[in-house]
């Protein structure tokens, strides 16, 4: 499963009602996210990926493709390798 | 920043309120002790308040509030851990740990002062708490302030709470919040599974009762009793100010555990104790749940005006009164497409095209009564009205009785006029579309069709049917002899 399916899939068990959910969803607008569904996000995400999200990362997480924008270049990108 | 730079930036817009020319919060009410309110000059149902024994206009209890002040005067002035701690308030601990079955309780000013001190002193930033994702601003704001690792999960989703413990085993401390009823929603958590949950998983539970303590179980005493959970090792919380008609909250468990709170709860410490005539008031409350003496339903019938005719119709958009098959008709997708008024018109056109108008043969009590083109039949309780179903007026203050209301003469002059009625909040004129039939504790209703009954907005099934008024839930409480 590619990373995109993968965080859509997480945001889909995780929210109160079942929404239709692409990247371009807006967590807050389009799937009724607030402050507490946020973390329960931000939680599976950590599980899934073994990974802890720094807590200034979250409020720039408003959009699924963001979310996903995060993953590949902070969190899942693999080390440079040093020069 | 100047304090009048900082004050702009702690502005409430209140244009919206102010374009629509209403403002629904903070209104200015009067309450009388038949439980009456006037807003504005006008008397009003009061439908919003957590009264729900009401025994907030109880003698037993107003009379133990007068004479705990005139015994005690207005306030001990001082905080339960030096001077405040009244004699009064350590009956209360006792009575309130008794009912919910519980070792001891701890009285707070308040339950909101309970659950924000709470958390802050049970938890830090090693710890982590699990908490249902609609939890009450109390819990969310203790939790916060503990600095603890939360985990939301769904709303009453014991599935989603699994997968949260079970990727919380490497936490040293490790909790699980919800509440019992959810107050917005009426949901009731599963707490029976929660807490076997915890018990599997190490966890500790935390339940607030503030919905449940005085309604819940065979006889009032909360969500323990009503999830028939013994030997409750978790914290409990509960409101004094709902069921219980008075102001504090409690936080009950195990005596150790009490003992702790007494002494290292900042929030119960250090705030002015809970004033003796709430104290006594809620002790009488208790009491009176405990004996099983106060109406239920007394909230919504002591605001009868006797005097006043009129028939008053209570409806909501889910279900707007009008029985199940064509509530259910109405409820439909057609609604969701067309909005209310044009949705439901044209789902009770169909209903009105596709049943033929039947003759009900209606039982009241053991009365029988014969009603001829009937197209629907609701049935409900007085104390239960939300679903839509009309009371009059002068329905004595003790009447638990079930209430009929058929749907007669359906036509589509009928209809238009109902709805347009019913959606401008106007009653339903008597005549139009609705019939009532009376009430009694037992209703036998026979069809020339099958006809679908209603019964508090939910289906009882097809007729031939028998709806009876239910001894546990509304004998729960009953007069002092």
């Amino acid at each position: 499963m590619d990373l995109e399916s993968k965080v859509i899939e997480l945001i889909e068990a995780n929210t109160e009602k079942e929404y239709s959910v692409s990247l371009e969803s807006d967590l807050q607008n389009d799937l009724g996210v607030d402050s507490f569904g946020t973390i329960m996000i931000v939680n599976a995400i950590e599980d899934a990926f073994d990974i802890v999200v720094e807590e200034t990362d979250i409020p720039a997480m408003a959009k699924v493709s963001d979310i996903v924008s995060l993953l590949q270049t902070k969190y899942l990108s693999p080390p440079k390798e040093q020069s | 920043m100047k304090s009048s730079d900082l004050y702009k930036t702690l502005r409430t817009d209140l244009s919206l309120a102010d374009r629509a020319g209403f403002n629904p919060y903070y209104r200015k009410m009067l309450r009388d002790m038949q439980g009456k309110l006037t807003v504005d000059g006008k008397v009003f149902f009061d439908l919003a308040s957590n009264d729900y024994l009401g025994l907030a206009t109880n003698p037993r209890v107003t009379t133990a509030m007068l004479e705990a002040t005139a015994a005690f005067g207005a306030s001990f002035c001082g905080t339960p851990i030096a001077a405040g701690y009244a004699q009064v308030i350590a009956e209360l601990e006792d009575a309130a740990a008794a009912m919910v079955g519980l070792e001891s309780a701890v009285v707070f000013p308040s339950c909101y002062q309970a659950n924000t001190s709470l958390f802050p002193s049970i938890a830090n930033s090693n710890d982590t708490i699990i908490v249902d994702h609609d939890a009450h601003a109390s819990l969310v704001g203790g939790i916060k302030a503990s600095g603890a690792r939360i985990r939301p999960f769904l709303h009453n989703n014991v599935n989603h709470l699994e997968k949260q413990l079970a990727a919380s085993q490497d936490q040293r401390r490790l909790f699980v919040v919800t509440e019992s009823v959810f107050s917005t929603q009426g949901s009731i958590a599963p707490l029976d599974i929660m807490v076997n949950l915890c018990n599997r998983y190490g966890a500790t539970p935390i339940i607030d009762d503030s919905h449940g303590i005085g309604v819940l179980g065979k006889n009032g005493r909360g969500i323990l009793e009503y999830k028939d959970i013994h030997d409750f090792d978790g914290i409990y919380t509960a409101s004094l100010g709902k069921a219980l008609a008075n102001a504090g909250g409690i936080v009950a468990g195990k005596k150790e555990f009490i003992e702790y709170v007494r002494y290292n709860c900042p929030g119960l410490m250090y705030s002015t104790a809970l004033v003796p005539a709430s104290a006594a008031g809620a002790l009488a409350a208790i009491a009176a749940v405990n004996v099983g003496k106060i109406e239920l339903g007394i909230a919504f019938s002591q605001q009868v005006d006797s005097a006043a005719k009129k028939t008053i119709f209570f409806g909501c958009c889910a279900n707007i009164g009008l029985g199940a098959s064509l509530a259910r008709a109405a409820n439909g997708g057609i609604r969701r497409y067309l909005g209310d008024t044009a949705g439901t018109f044209l789902s009770l056109l169909g209903v009105a095209m596709r049943y033929r108008a039947a003759t009900v043969s209606v039982t009241i009590d053991g009365h029988v009564r014969t009603v001829k083109r009937i197209s629907d039949i609701a049935v409900g309780k007085t104390r239960h009205i939300a679903s839509g179903i009309k009371v009059y007026h002068e329905l004595s203050k003790i009447d638990k009785r079930l209430y009929v209301v058929t749907v007669a003469n359906l036509s589509l002059f009928n209809i238009v006029a109902a709805l347009r009625r019913f959606y401008s909040g106007k009653p339903i004129p008597s005549g139009c579309t609705y019939l009532s039939l009376g009430y009694g504790s037992r209703i036998e209703i026979s069809c020339s069709t099958p006809l679908e009954i209603e019964c508090d907005g939910d289906s009882a099934g097809f007729c031939p049917c028998v709806i009876s008024t239910a001894p546990d839930s509304l004998d729960l409480i009953t007069e002092v002899p």
